[in-house]
């Protein structure tokens, strides 16, 4: 009987622990939306101070950071396209903008997913790459200021 | 300002349309000098009444001809007349003066040129979709709302991926 018991109260527990994982990815909004106050914003060369300092998510930081450019020259050449073609066989302005914004995101979305294929994103978890550097920040950042408040207070 | 009536003096069935006329309290003259057999063959009356038969009333709208649709529509207001002819709006032409309430009478305007909706307007008809004099219904709100709901859930589940895509690169 006991022993029972201690089969499910295990199987219950590692049922628990799946679906944490399952909802690992709400870490990354806890970090970001999630806060009380917000961290304080972060430069480029911080950025690049965490990219340089860590062996395993830095290159992968790197490697998003790349990514940036496709996205925007997706999207402008999507916007180019689609507002050409819409402004050459309909001259509704409205249409023309509207026509124009959803090309600039679907370029964008393309562009991104040839920067994903051609930087080799697709081999690592993004999201936990940010994730990461957040933790490192947040270490600097709230580390600094427990450091500043233990010396006033020694 | 009278309407005209084609008939010869005398013609009994004129005398119909003469009593409508009067009922009605419409200004009715007959033209003179009508000759049967020979004013109802020129072709100016038969471009009123290709007939050729009297009597035929000249309204502002048009000739009206068999002597009992005359009685009947000739001197109304612009109602049943423009039911005759599909329109909805009258003129003050009918009679300049009279006080008298005409059969089926609506308030009688000065006459002007004016659209056919412009004329709905004017005589008071009720316009479709009667936002105004509908009642404002709790399954037409919820249908709206519904619909409302839908749309931006819609919006929602389309946008989602988006702009995961795009936040996961460019946040950091």
């Amino acid at each position: 009987m006991a022993e029972e018991m201690g089969f499910l109260r295990r199987h219950f527990e590692d049922v628990k622990e799946h679906w944490k994982s399952n909802f690992a990815y709400l870490d990354y909004y806890k970090k970001t939306l999630g806060r009380r106050e917000p961290l304080p914003k972060w430069t480029d060369a911080d950025v690049e101070e965490f990219i340089a300092s860590d062996p395993v998510y830095g290159p992968q930081l790197k490697a998003l950071r790349e990514s940036k450019k496709y996205g925007i020259a997706g999207a402008l050449l999507g916007a180019a396209h689609l507002g050409g073609v819409s402004w050459k066989y309909s001259k509704s302005p409205h249409g023309v903008v509207l026509a124009t914004g959803f090309g600039a995101i679907c370029g964008g979305f393309f562009g991104l997913e040839v920067a994903e294929h051609v930087n080799q994103l697709y081999k690592f978890d993004k999201q936990a790459a940010n994730l990461r550097f957040l933790y490192w920040w947040e270490d600097k950042t709230l580390g600094n200021k427990h450091l500043a408040s233990g010396a006033q207070q020694n | 300002m009278a309407l005209m009536l084609h008939a010869g003096n005398g013609n009994k069935n004129a005398f119909k349309a003469l009593i409508a006329a009067e009922y009605s309290g419409v200004n009715v003259e007959l033209v003179k000098h009508s000759e049967m057999g020979v004013s109802n063959k020129t072709p100016e009356f038969l471009k009123m009444n290709p007939l050729g038969k009297v009597p035929v009333l000249e309204t502002p709208y048009g000739p009206v001809f068999e002597s009992s649709t005359v009685a009947r529509y000739g001197f109304l207001s612009g109602t049943s007349l423009d039911l005759l002819r599909g329109r909805n709006s009258i003129t003050g032409t009918l009679t300049s003066h009279s006080t008298a309430p005409l059969y089926g009478s609506r308030p009688i305007h000065g006459s002007s040129v004016l659209s056919e909706s412009a004329k709905g307007i004017s005589s008071n008809r009720p316009l479709s979709p009667n936002l105004i004099l509908k009642k404002p219904q709790l399954s037409a709100t919820y249908s709206i709302s519904h619909r409302i709901f839908g749309a931006a859930l819609c919006t929602a589940i389309l946008v989602t991926p988006v702009l995961m895509k795009f936040s996961v690169v460019y946040d950091v």
